[in-house]
């Protein structure tokens, strides 16, 4: 019985668990994959797209969030 | 994001050699829109399809959205603190961010 609960609770948790995977964050010391996006401000949307390269020699704050509108 | 704004000058110091990005998947016009009504001082990226949350690590496949993990890049490129998640409206998530941007832009 007890060996048939571990097999069960194993069949639930793996998806999860490979799921998870997917949300793993980088790692501290890992270099900062470049990318582009496009910018909006309180003054409107950027004409070009921003780099992270575009940041060299400072320091970059990027804070992932939901949606626009909510707290947190 | 109004902690963000309104601690823009102490944490993050008037965007002085430090630079704040804030990634959702909302249009382009929805954040702007957002930061006028709320006078926010700092940059909003849109990721519609997620591709930088999943490069990064910060994608939610479930609901298709950023979880709200942050990252302080340094002056050198790379990472150098990470919060997962980043509680905005925890203020003692705040030590830990203002210690990683001092480590990292000097005191």
């Amino acid at each position: 019985m007890r060996t048939a609960v571990i097999a069960l609770t194993m069949a639930l948790a793996a998806p999860a668990a490979l799921a998870a995977q997917d949300t793993i964050p980088l790692a501290v010391g890992t270099v900062a994959p470049d990318f582009s996006l496009t910018v909006a401000t309180k003054d409107g949307t950027g004409k070009t797209p921003v780099r992270l390269s575009d940041f060299r020699d400072q320091t970059v704050v990027i804070a992932f969030f939901y949606k626009a509108r909510t707290k947190g | 994001m109004d902690a963000y704004r309104d601690q823009y000058a102490t944490l993050f110091r008037n965007g002085k050699k430090v630079v704040l990005l804030a990634v959702s998947v909302d249009p382009d016009t929805a954040l702007v829109s957002w930061a006028r009504d709320k006078q926010y001082p700092f940059r909003f990226l849109s990721d519609p399809e997620g591709k930088v949350g999943k490069l990064y690590g910060a994608w939610e496949p479930k609901y298709k959205l950023d979880n709200r993990t942050l990252f302080v890049v340094g002056p050198d490129g790379k990472i150098a603190y990470v919060a997962d998640p980043f509680q905005e409206i925890d203020p003692k998530a705040y030590d830990g961010l203002k210690g990683a941007i001092d480590r990292s832009a000097g005191e």
